[in-house]
């Protein structure tokens, strides 16, 4: 197994190499000269060329991968086009905002989804079930913005129970932030629950007609141990997959509803990087969405690996 | 009577008559369909003429004037057109070429499978949305670089799919037979696999087409997606989006709710679909 | 006394399309404590319905219909959840027929034992413990302390079936459901699993029913018969009585299609000749595996799953190939269909050296040579109707065109006995029998010299099976085809082949004509497959197993890694420490009768224990 989990991380480690390389060339080939959109009606040619040899743009592609992939590893990310501050600056408060909200959903989302899960699976076409089943359609069914969107106009601008745009969160009172931040938090939980749930339904349900289940039933077990005892440790596998592919989807997919909410997080800072053509924020809020999410496909994948018992406790 | 093994296999003719809420996705995608392709008949104006001031309400024209003073039931119908029109298109395309990539690895193994398989592995390892937002930031938000940057994404994990899919039946004996017959890797495709493919690849083929719908709404709700003047369902919402400062929710409400609503539709038909595959548990444990 | 089991007028239903189809018409049974009856009938007789009746359990898509079911003056139908839980596991217990399915893979063997001693609270975490142990040792599993700290897929499926009985066992329950639980294991085990469930069920005093199949396993464990045909009692008795005078004329079909070895002199076809001289078909120092070769190295040979395999065939000859599950058979037909190439070696057609994959055959080799495989429900495309799927065949060969095709898809239904009208019928239409039929019809489409049939029979019910090889041996006199049989069942074997190899861990430990190969000298794994092939008769487990070892090694732990020496030491009466390491000679006793073995002729002759 210790062979198996090495092979998955040095499957990571390249992956993350390949990402790292379809962001360069991406943000290479950005449409327009960079430095001619940033010097705008002021580019002279000796401007541009001065600029370009600031920026290190005379030096051939190959080299300049290299020295930026260097300077990633060691944690100079360079400088931002449009403000000149670092990026490291500019994007770890951003990070910290994100996570924080991506934390935030989480610990509400994941436990809630799982026993939702399972007790939907529990009791498969009851009353419960279906009526869970049918919520949750609606719920992967309309995109986050629009659901954001009805979040804002009915508890925000028409209630007035919680702000509309988060312009800057309060992390110095914890409780105040987990007002402001109720909104951005529903609205993921709505996206990222529904699947969930859906998903662990089907993985218990899927355990609930193996033979095993049906020997625990002629054994005498009751209902509620067939679940905990018999069904659940052989579901968890997938349901952890599941769980941990959320966490992806819920970091990299945090962007739409930043915008909404005007929140400042990394999401939004890219968006606004591409439209600025902020050639180093972008590589560097790139490469962070996709470091996360692919360590979140990792732990997605040691979690099906580890938790399956027939690998486990393989002779 | 002793259980059998669990069939892979779907029954031809197993499919009844679809229960009521299969019927009401039905009925959304229909309408959803029947919108885009007879909307230029429907629309009661052009949608990008300006027909009144900023947010008139509803009265003289159905369903009032968007931020321009456009018709919002006009430009919801075009909305429709042009998001169908992009979904379609790259689901399509990425679902085939696809389909076709997973079904030669399953069939062919050896070298060929285990490439496609660290391929397609290292492609799903890219969140989708910034590959979204790479890619039109270095190309453009044009119709063929969108849609080719959907069917791109779609397309590893419809590979997946199609793949897994088709390795349950290229491990049956009757494509061991005809492959011991000669017949060559074309012929087992068409021959062999699709027939016996279609239920699953259907469900996925819808779910493509949801995924797709989803995206494209949110690249244009960035702002990345389709471009100004023209707009899908989302980017309706955002150039309708300063309404709701100002108390005017439907311009921007009503797209949103139409991308809902027809991914609604298509979630309830691949549910239906997927459902009848699925193994029965005891009654008891219910 | 009166009866610890009482159904009457039992009807079950299932759910078929929108309707409910009766399935379970009426049966009535009665079950004395301490007695032990056997429920015996084809797939479909519904043999399992009517036991799992005992515990209240219907499975899903069906229901109780009619009738009733007393368990110890207890009306076991009425009860509610609660009281049905009490019942099952503590007064019945079931056994089911997959063991590797119905054991948890994340729950410890002992545990799982305990589970239903502590949810009856028959005993505390200590005494139930105990019980385990007492329990696998029972059953004659090794080392039944570590056992129970194991979990069920680091075992070998004889060992999961017994756990399962002992998991059936733990309560001491009156009546015990065994449903086919020595079905799915290879001859050699089944005997030892059949002994040790034998002598639980004496030791525990228990009543038991035991379905299955198979007549002869059924002898060796049942004091009563009942004979159930699709859903309804045919007859009942006696066990002795049904075997040597069965009334009912499907009783009598079902004795008369039971596997056993024939009478030596009725033993092969009859027209078996040595080794042939000019062969149509040859398989030569033969070695593959499913490894894929790193970078143009070759493969290690402890990854061939078949090595140095050589045989010849003549032309309408029925050649054999039998071993154990694992032993390498259906992989050797895969290497000379050329579905998996060869590692090394080659497969000679007419004298002619076939490519090693399909792709590098020409369309007339691979018109020559057939396969058709065991499973009904995956030989044909469930998307095809009948004459598309022959159409095909015929096509592909001859360029056959549609009109003549139509003419020729009817001859060659009529061929295997089945009418023209098949052809428009897809596959969900017909029986399993009928689609094996359309099997052979396809494969003699092609007018092959040989058909490789891959276990071809094992998994229809003995009375269709008996008429399919019938359909096949009257094939062979009239069109002259050769077949390379692979089978597990010996005595299917022992009436259609000309010659038999015997295969032990990818390798041919015997070859020679099929009357020689039933009789001795044999290598020790012949004699051990023949000795283990029920009889039909009531006394042979007791006689038989008398002179084995119960406590056999597990058969995985005996499993020798390959390379030089003989396979089979590891499960060998009479291996010699230091000698079978090495690679066993050939022994040549004449008439292309070979064994490779260590032992003296003589010592092979002698009658073996």
């Amino acid at each position: 197994m210790a062979r198996l989990l090495m092979r998955r991380l040095i499957f990571a480690v390249l992956t993350l190499l390949a990402t790292s390389v379809i962001v360069f060339v991406a943000t290479e080939i950005l449409p327009g000269d960079v430095v001619t959109a940033l010097l705008g009606q002021n580019a002279t040619p000796e401007l541009v060329k001065n600029m370009r040899l600031e920026l290190g743009l005379d030096q051939p592609p190959i080299q300049r991968y290299f020295e930026w992939l260097g300077g990633f590893l060691t944690g100079d990310l360079g400088k931002s086009l449009a403000s000149h501050a670092a990026v490291s600056s500019v994007v770890l408060p951003r990070l910290w905002n994100t996570v924080m909200l991506a934390a935030y959903a989480a610990v509400i989302a994941i436990p809630l989804s799982i026993a939702l899960g399972v007790l939907s699976a529990a009791y498969a076409e009851r009353v419960f079930d279906r009526t869970l089943s049918t919520v949750s359609v609606f719920l992967v069914s309309i995109p986050e913005f629009a659901i954001a969107l009805a979040l804002v106009v009915f508890l925000a601008v028409q209630a007035h129970w919680f702000p509309a745009v988060i312009y800057k969160p309060d992390w110095n009172h914890p409780g105040r932030v987990i007002w402001q931040l109720f909104l951005p938090m529903l609205t993921l939980l709505c996206t990222m629950m529904a699947h969930m749930i859906r998903m662990t339904r089907a993985a218990v349900l899927d355990v609930m007609a193996s033979g095993y289940v049906e020997f625990a039933l002629l054994k005498g077990v009751p209902k509620a141990r067939i679940l905990l005892r018999h069904a659940l440790p052989n579901a968890m596998g997938p349901v952890l997959s599941v769980v941990a592919l959320n966490l992806g989807y819920l970091i990299s997919g945090v962007a739409v509803i930043e915008v909404v909410f005007s929140y400042p997080g990394l999401g939004r800072l890219m968006v606004d990087s591409i439209s600025y053509r902020d050639m180093p924020l972008i590589q560097a809020t790139a490469m962070i969405f996709c470091a996360l999410y692919i360590f979140f496909n990792f732990i997605a994948d040691i979690g099906s690996v580890v938790l399956n018992p027939r690998i486990m406790h393989a002779s | 009577m002793t259980a059998g093994p669990i069939s892979l296999q779907v029954k031809s003719a197993s499919l009844r008559f679809p229960p009521v809420l299969a019927s009401i996705g039905i009925g959304l995608v229909g309408l959803v369909v029947l919108l885009a392709v007879f909307g230029p008949w429907l629309e009661p104006q052009s949608p990008s003429k300006l027909i009144g001031g900023a947010f008139d309400p509803p009265g003289a024209t159905l369903l009032g004037t968007d931020v321009l003073g456009r018709d919002v039931f006009s430009r919801l119908i075009a909305g429709a057109r042009l998001t169908l029109f992009v979904t379609a298109i790259a689901t399509t395309l990425g679902f085939a070429v696809g389909a076709i990539w997973g079904f030669a690895a399953a069939e062919l193994r050896g070298w060929f499978d285990d490439i496609t398989e660290s391929l397609v592995n290292i492609l799903l390892c890219f969140p989708p949305l910034m590959m979204g937002l790479l890619v039109v930031s270095a190309l453009s938000s044009s119709l063929p670089v969108l849609i080719g940057a959907i069917a791109f994404i779609q397309m590893p994990r419809v590979v997946r799919v199609a793949r897994s899919v088709a390795i349950n039946i290229t491990t049956m004996q009757y494509v061991e037979v005809a492959r011991a017959r000669g017949e060559g890797l074309f012929s087992i495709m068409i021959h062999e696999i699709l027939p016996n493919s279609l239920r699953p690849l259907g469900v996925e083929y819808g779910l493509r087409l949801t995924y797709s719908t989803l995206f494209i709404s949110g690249l244009s709700f960035l702002g990345l997606g389709i471009q100004p003047p023209d707009a899908d369902w989302g980017g309706l919402v955002r150039e309708n989006l300063p309404g709701v400062q100002l108390g005017v929710y439907l311009p921007a409400l009503l797209p949103g709710l139409a991308i809902g609503l027809f991914a609604v539709g298509l979630n309830l038909i691949v549910d239906w679909l997927g459902k009848e595959g699925a193994r029965p548990i005891s009654e008891e444990l219910r | 006394m009166g009866a610890l089991l009482e159904i009457s007028g039992l009807s079950v239903e299932a759910r078929q399309g929108g309707g409910w189809v009766e399935i379970v018409h009426g049966a009535s049974v009665a079950i004395h404590p301490g007695e032990v009856v056997a429920f015996i009938g084809e797939s479909g007789a519904g043999k399992t319905t009517l036991a799992l009746s005992a515990l209240g359990f219907n499975r899903s898509g069906t229901r109780f219909s009619g009738g009733s079911v007393h368990f110890d003056g207890i009306d076991v139908l009425a009860l509610d959840r609660k009281a049905r839980r009490d019942l099952r596991g503590r007064s019945v217990a079931y056994v089911a027929q997959s063991a590797a399915a119905a054991l948890n893979p994340s729950i410890t063997i002992g545990d799982q034992i305990s589970e239903s001693l502590r949810i009856h609270r028959i005993a505390t975490a200590q005494g139930a413990r105990e019980r385990a142990r007492a329990l696998l040792a029972l059953l004659d599993l090794p080392d039944p302390d570590r056992l129970a700290g194991r979990y069920p897929q680091q075992t070998s499926g004889g060992q999961q079936q017994r756990i399962m009985t002992a998991i059936a066992m733990s309560c001491g329950p009156k009546l015990l459901v065994l449903d086919e639980p020595t079905t799915a294991l290879d001859v050699t085990t089944q005997i030892e699993v059949l002994k040790a469930i034998k002598d639980a069920i004496a030791d525990q005093k228990a009543a038991a029913i035991y379905i299955s199949h198979d007549l002869a396993v059924v002898a060796q464990i049942a004091s009563r018969i009942i004979v159930l045909r699709r859903g309804s009692l045919v007859e009942q008795g006696p066990a002795d009585e049904i075997i040597r005078a069965p009334r009912h004329e499907y009783t009598r079909a079902l004795l008369s299609a039971v596997k056993v070895i024939p009478e030596i002199g009725r033993i092969g076809a009859g027209r078996g000749g040595a080794e042939p001289k000019r062969p149509v078909l040859s398989v030569q120092n033969v070695a593959a595996g499913y490894l894929k070769p790193a970078l143009g190295r070759p493969l290690p040979r402890q990854s061939m799953v078949v090595q140095d395999i050589s045989l010849h065939m003549a032309p309408g000859e029925t050649l054999a190939l039998v071993g154990e599950s694992g032993s390498g058979k259906s992989t050797l037909a895969r290497v000379i269909a050329g579905l998996l190439p060869a590692a090394e070696g080659d497969v000679v057609l007419d004298g002619k050296v076939l490519g090693r994959r399909v792709g590098d055959r020409t369309k007339e080799q691979l018109r020559r040579v057939q396969i058709v495989f065991q499973s009904p429900e995956q030989a044909l495309n469930p998307r095809q109707r009948i004459g598309t799927a022959i159409g095909r065949a015929l096509h592909f060969y001859f360029g056959t065109r549609a009109a003549e095709r139509a003419g020729r898809i009817a001859e060659l239904l009529n061929l295997v006995g089945l009418p023209a009208a098949f052809a428009e019928k897809f596959p969900d239409e017909l029986s399993g029998g009928e689609r094996q039929r359309v099997a052979i019809a396809r494969a003699l489409a092609a007018k092959p010299d040989i058909i490789l049939c891959d276990e071809f029979l094992s998994a229809l019910d003995t009375v269709v099976a008996a008429k399919v090889l019938q359909l096949m041996a009257d094939l062979r006199d009239s069109q002259g085809v050769g077949y390379v049989f692979i089978s597990h069942d010996l005595a299917t074997v022992a009436t259609i082949a000309d010659r038999v190899a015997v295969m032990y861990a990818g390798r041919i430990v015997e070859i020679g004509r099929t009357a020689d190969i039933f009789r001795a000298p044999n290598h020790p794994y012949t004699s051990l497959l023949i000795r283990s092939v029920p009889e039909l008769r009531t006394d042979w487990l007791e006689e038989t197993i008398g002179d084995r070892p119960v406590k056999a090694p597990d058969a995985r732990a005996a499993k020798i890694a390959p390379g030089p020496g003989c396979p089979f030491r590891g499960r060998c009466a009479l291996a010699l420490p230091g000698v079978c390491e090495q690679t066993p000679p050939a022994i040549d006793l004449g008439d292309g009768h070979r064994l490779y073995c260590h032992r003296s002729v003589e010592t092979l002759s002698a009658p073996q224990d």
